[in-house]
């Protein structure tokens, strides 16, 4: 065998093995090219199913806006940047598409009373799995949501279905008027109607009370008994069915107030109904929707603001303040009682429905009516649900 | 044995040698003409592909922020579009004074959180800022053009915040609507508002020095020359751009445009033999995607079809 070997002197292997080097390599070459073309088709596939899963995310946010739950965390944040405990953002979960193609979170900030921003970021299935080297691919997408306010076409400060007595050192003003310490409010509006009517409604007064606005008194032939029911595309029935608390008429005494946990509003306390007069405390930016079936209430002091509606009449005895819309399909009546007058701030509107026995409302005690825009906007935006910006809300965000 | 007594090869040895180690080399340089043939052929096929992707990737994303209705396509043809392409998103942290015939507009922009690809400002950009008008309506709400005069302030100017989130640009900017008293009000801009960076570019074919035809960019902002983005392409009808309205009807009118379509028709650099044919040409790859404008209105003024907003 060693002979054999010693006589080998041809360069055949040596030149074999030099070819099949080089043209394995240029095979090799050829590959890592083709596999690379199809790792970067694949990574643009993925980040057109990542872009169709972000879009899914923000839109999400959106439809799913209307849900108690979410709408009572979106609409309870102060704008950016709140001074905690006050929030102004919102994390969203992460959350799968409906297409299984991937999944999405992010996060919706508050940028003003009226806009929100919902910055989503998501990933393709595949890269979610963490098998792609480098990471895989992503989208981010933004939308600007702006609130649907409620439209409540307000033209007073008490808009009345019956009869009226206004009486003592009562004061129903249609000028506009700013809550004190509320900050971000439109410029003031024209003036309205002190009380406006209908045709056959009354207006009487006794005493020193106040009636200002332009007029101060409006007797109007197209207040129908359905504006009292029906504001633009919501009815009374909607906005009832959307309620945050939902109370059965009784004395509330002076139950009504904020109520505050470990620093933070306390929403599920029923009569936790926001606190108007400090705007920048943690139930400052709590503006229930607060619905009360039956008839009979009865408040004695303290504070709420909001949407108000009640089913049957509403007795105000004392230095009770709501801040933005009452809706009462029976009679109010107000009267003395407690350190402080009644104060509504916003828009009063009594239907002074005919099943009810009394349809006349006595306005009494030092109670003051008064129109503020603020305090309706507030109130309408907070029960509003987001919609995306009419226009330029779409937003690719890097 | 001893050195002297070898005898070396024959000649016939050494032809027959000679003759198959040129019957391998022959081979074996047919072997690496022919792969490096091919690796040639496909890195200018990847480079095709590439610029197909390049193309399906840009153009989208440039054309879906769009609001063609508020005047974002300002020229259009079927080889080229001149618009306002988005670059920025940034939001007021102060509510600008206005009103009272004021003759200018001071914007206050927080630093944080902004988006985009460019996170300052200069004497120069283009915005477009959000007027709210009445809160209480969302039917009024527009976006109003503005250029950036001056940079009044950087660094902590934000006054709703303290020193974390304070940072922001204070700008000083005078645009026309600053003299119409409807849009001059208090208040109308709001804080919180959104604010729209954009550069003016023109998207265009167009052949380069190089003989080759491109379909280049051209950006005021970036110095005015046109660069090119995708290419080569096939010629002067590499890339066609064809414009739809919102029923899917071709439109001429800029501010009807809902969909563009892109037909990009692209080419090799140079001419590659393919598919084992012995004769060298282009090889040619087209891409078709049709983009929904996602920012036109929904509803109300220049929405198409008019739809009313409720």
């Amino acid at each position: 065998m060693k002979q054999v070997l010693h006589n080998e002197r041809g360069m055949a292997l040596a030149i074999a093995i030099v070819a099949l080097v080089v043209v394995g390599a240029l095979i090799a070459g050829a590959f890592f090219s083709g596999t690379q073309e199809q790792r970067v088709a694949e990574n643009e596939r993925r980040v057109q199913a990542s872009f169709g899963v972000a879009e899914q995310g923000v839109y999400d946010v959106i439809r799913g806006w209307s849900a108690p739950a979410a709408k009572a965390t979106y609409n309870g944040l102060y704008p950016y940047p709140a001074k905690g405990p006050s929030k102004d953002t919102v994390l969203i979960g992460k959350r799968t598409a409906t297409s299984k193609t991937g999944s999405y979170s992010g996060t919706l900030f508050k940028l003003n009373d009226e806009l929100f921003l919902i910055d989503v970021s998501a990933q393709d299935t595949v890269s979610l799995a963490g098998r792609i080297r480098g990471g895989g691919a992503s989208q981010r997408l933004g939308l600007l949501a702006r609130i649907r306010p409620l439209a409540i076409n307000t033209q007073a400060a008490v808009t009345s279905g019956g009869s009226n007595v206004v009486v003592g050192s009562a004061s129903v003003d249609g000028y506009d008027h700013v809550p004190t310490g509320w900050a971000g409010c439109p410029p003031l509006d024209s003036a309205k109607a002190g009380i406006r009517t209908q045709s056959d409604g009354t207006v009487s007064t006794s005493g020193h009370p106040t009636l200002l606005g332009n007029p101060p008194v409006l007797k109007d032939p197209t207040l129908a008994d359905s504006s009292f029911s029906i504001y633009g595309d919501v009815k009374y029935t909607d906005l009832a069915a959307s309620a945050s608390v939902t109370l059965p008429a009784q004395n509330f005494s002076n139950s009504i107030g904020p109520a505050i946990l470990n620093g933070a509003c306390n929403t599920g306390v029923l009569t936790n109904w926001g606190s108007p007069t400090a705007p920048t405390g943690p139930c400052g930016s709590y503006f229930p929707i607060i619905h009360i079936t039956g008839t009979g209430s009865v408040i004695n002091g303290q504070e709420g603001q909001g949407v108000l509606l009640v089913d049957g009449s509403l007795d105000v005895q004392g230095g009770f303040q709501f801040y933005g819309v009452v809706i009462i399909k029976g009679s109010l009546k107000t009267s003395g009682g407690g350190s402080t007058p009644a104060h509504f701030w916003g828009t009063v509107m009594v239907q002074d429905t005919a099943a009810f026995t009394d349809t006349t409302n006595n306005i009494s005690g030092g109670a003051n009516l008064m129109y503020s825009k603020c305090a309706i906007l507030k109130a309408l935006n907070k029960t509003g649900v987001g919609s995306m910006m009419r226009s330029r809300g779409w937003v690719q965000l890097f | 044995m001893p050195l002297l007594a070898r005898r070396g090869f024959t000649l016939i040895e050494l032809m027959v040698a000679l003759v198959l180690m040129g019957l391998v080399s022959t081979a074996v340089y047919k072997v690496l003409v022919s792969n490096q043939r091919l690796y040639l052929a496909q890195t200018q096929q990847i480079d095709l592909q590439q610029n197909i992707r390049a193309a399906a990737t840009i153009l989208p994303a440039e054309f879906r922020e769009l609001d063609a209705a508020d005047g974002d396509i300002t020229g259009m043809g079927p080889d080229s579009i001149r618009m306002r392409a988005m670059r920025q998103l940034a939001f007021v942290c102060n509510t600008p004074a206005l009103g009272g015939g004021i003759g200018q507009l001071d914007l206050t922009i927080r630093a944080t959180p902004m988006y985009g690809n460019r996170l300052s400002f200069a004497a120069g950009d283009s915005l477009l800022v959000y007027w709210e008008g009445d809160p209480s309506k969302r039917s009024d709400d527009i976006w109003l053009p503005a250029q950036v005069q001056s940079i009044l302030a950087t660094g902590a100017v934000c006054n709703d915040s303290g020193p974390t989130l304070n940072q922001g640009f204070s700008l000083r900017m005078q645009p026309n609507w600053i003299n119409n008293a409807a849009l001059n009000i208090a208040n109308a801009i709001t804080r919180g508002a959104p604010v729209r960076g954009y550069d003016k570019v023109v998207y265009r074919t167009y052949q380069a020095a190089d003989g080759n035809w491109y379909l280049g960019q051209r950006n005021p902002a970036q110095g005015g020359t046109i660069q090119p983005v995708i290419g080569p392409l096939i010629g002067a009808n590499g890339v066609t751009f064809s414009y739809y309205d919102s029923i899917g009807a071709v439109t001429n009118l800029p501010t009807q445009v809902a969909q563009i379509e892109i037909v990009l028709r692209a080419r090799t650099a140079s001419p590659i033999r393919s598919g084992g044919a012995g004769v060298q040409a282009y090889k040619v790859d087209s891409m078709v995607t049709r983009v929904a404008l996602r920012n036109n209105p929904r509803c109300g003024p220049g929405s198409m079809p008019p739809r009313p907003c409720n």
